[in-house]
């Protein structure tokens, strides 16, 4: 094969390799996802008699590693069910490890975890700051939409670890909100990720995660081979290095 | 014997042995003297054939492109020498220890609005100062290229060869455009390698789409800082960089501001700003950060057309000026 042939086989891959995602087909099928709104705050503390009440932390005993692996293989996949926990069988004095979702952080507050317990004598409340090594980010269902491209997309359901539906918006850069229960459609000016935000619940501070099932048009996934470009890129850089250094051995031109 | 056979003897001087190369075997036939046959010269004894004598070769100045890849060796030959050449190399190479050293960055850079879990919006991260640099490394090798020729009186070396000015002038671009290309290349290829350790996949069109915009805009800013080194004495390697990533920036800025109409941001100054935005970047370390928000991303085709124009002119007034002047 001559180098003509070479360049010319070169040059229609890398366009396929262009154009293919543009062809691809933008389903509108009901897809799911899971999400997180909260930032996920854990500590270990000894547990306090009573009936744990707050829906935004979940506890378990430090004995029970299955359970505690299992908590944070959800937090960090981001998939998987969520684990029972221990709160009604903890018994006072037992070392407990706690989870806990907040939808704010407040450094100034020493990122203190509270505990509220129904004793039988009435409420208690106390609070035990949180480990910061091992604080988890909210994130997002990941919409990605390249510049340019229309899309469209419908929360069909949302409901959040306690199994309460979600009310989901959208919030658009004029200030307009728009419910996602229906159809909502634009266009994106630059490539971002679409997101959206949720109806904070009520009585307690955070939750864990929202399992969606949504149909949408027009988001994008990657589908190049990283390594191929990575290898493009230094196949030129090098060529141009060759040049550099052929110049720099060639007698012929120098000054 | 006379004057005229005495010079040609001196010009010409008559084999003394077969060590010269200019042999005759003993019984060759002798020309007579005058006689102007074909391999004779003559009354010398030198015979040659038509190829050995370069007969049926016919000499002519050397083509436009000859000259201009020539121009370009030398350029090239020069920033191999350069020390810049390869401090610019270290700081592209700096993009994975960086990313290695503080894996959290994107992180941090998700409070500036990126999005995490994507390669491409990793690359742009990786690539945060692209816009910066593209002022800077193109004003380093090329705003001084022109100037220094002068200065170090090598450009009137030229004079007496046999090349024309547009090949010079040309020669010296395609040299600086092409080193700066191999840098960001570099820089690319590095960002991509670093983006690989977690992502397995990218979006194709929005890298390839990428690099063009980068390709373009080297192209703008070395022929901007090109032609601004033609049109000074003494050339500068930072009035460029400080003209493309400050200046024109800052007023474009202010203006858009006012009116509330970013279509000043086609410039090709924010090329650097659009390659990273078109990747998913929320901002970028440089002055056009700021209206990046407002930038519409959707006709870089059009800012890709500005960006061949803008260097199509300023590469014509270099020329214009590089053609009048006096050597």
């Amino acid at each position: 094969m001559g180098s003509k042939n070479i360049a010319l086989v070169s040059v229609i891959l890398m366009m396929a390799l262009s154009f293919a995602p543009m062809l691809a087909d933008d389903s509108a099928a009901e897809s799911t996802a899971r999400m997180s709104d909260s930032y996920v705050l854990t500590a270990t503390t000894t547990f306090r008699e009573g009936t744990v009440f707050r829906d935004d932390c979940a506890y378990f005993r430090a004995s029970n590693t299955e359970g505690i692996a299992a908590m944070d293989a959800l937090l960090d996949d981001h998939e998987g069910a969520k684990p029972e926990d221990d709160s009604s069988t903890l018994r006072n004095g037992e070392a407990v490890k706690i989870y806990y979702a907040t939808t704010t952080l407040n450094i100034f507050s020493g990122f203190s975890i509270p505990i509220e317990v129904k004793t039988k004598t009435g409420t208690d409340s106390y609070s035990v700051t949180a480990d910061l090594d091992t604080l988890r980010s909210p994130y997002s269902p990941g919409f990605f939409v390249k510049a340019g491209d229309d899309f469209s997309v419908r929360i069909i359901k949302a409901v959040d670890d306690c199994g309460k539906d979600v009310q989901c918006y959208y919030k658009d850069e004029k200030g307009g909100y728009h419910d996602l229960s229906e159809t909502y459609k634009g266009t994106m000016k630059k490539t971002k990720e679409f997101t959206f935000d949720t109806v904070p619940p009520v009585g307690y501070d955070g939750r864990f995660y929202i399992d969606l099932t949504y149909e949408s048009t027009g988001f994008s996934t990657p589908s190049g081979s990283a390594a191929l470009f990575a290898g493009l890129c230094a196949a030129v850089t090098i060529a141009i290095f060759c040049i550099l250094a052929y110049a720099g051995l060639k007698p012929r031109w120098s000054k | 014997m006379s004057l005229a056979s005495r010079i040609d003897q001196l010009v010409m001087p008559k084999p003394k042995s077969e060590t010269d190369g200019l042999t005759r075997p003993e019984d060759a036939p002798v020309e007579t003297e005058g006689k102007v046959g074909s391999g004779t010269w003559k009354e010398s004894g030198y015979s040659a054939t038509d190829e050995e004598a370069h007969r049926d070769v016919k000499y002519s100045i050397k083509s436009s492109l000859y000259q201009t890849m020539t121009v370009f060796m030398v350029q090239m030959k020069l920033f191999s020498k350069m020390k810049w050449t390869y401090i610019l190399l270290f700081t592209a190479l700096l993009i994975p220890i960086i990313a290695f050293l503080a894996p959290d960055f994107i992180d941090i850079l998700s409070t500036f609005g990126y999005s995490k879990g994507y390669s491409t919006t990793k690359i742009a991260g990786l690539l945060f100062f692209l816009p910066l640099m593209l002022g800077l490394m193109t004003s380093i090798m090329c705003g001084t290229q022109m100037p220094l020729e002068f200065k170090e009186r090598t450009a009137y070396m030229n004079v007496p060869l046999p090349m024309s000015r547009a090949s010079f002038f040309f020669g010296k671009y395609l040299a600086g455009f092409v080193m700066c290309l191999g840098i960001f290349m570099f820089a690319y290829s590095m960002a991509i390698a670093t983006a690989l350790a977690d992502y397995d996949t990218i979006f194709p069109d929005l890298i390839l789409n990428s690099i063009f915009l980068t390709l373009i805009g080297v192209m703008a800013y070395s022929a901007t800082a090109y032609t601004l080194g033609c049109l000074t004495k003494k050339g500068s390697s930072i009035f460029p960089f400080v003209l493309m990533s400050f200046i024109i920036p800052l007023i474009v800025l202010i203006v858009c501001s006012q009116i509330d109409d970013y279509t000043l941001t086609l410039l090709p100054m924010f090329l650097g700003e659009a390659a990273l935005g078109i990747l998913g970047a929320s901002m970028t370390g440089s002055v056009g950060m700021v209206i990046l928000g407002n930038m519409d991303l959707t006709l870089t085709w059009l800012m890709a057309v500005i960006g061949i124009v803008w260097t199509i002119v300023m590469l014509l007034i270099g020329y214009v000026r590089t053609e009048r002047r006096e050597m």
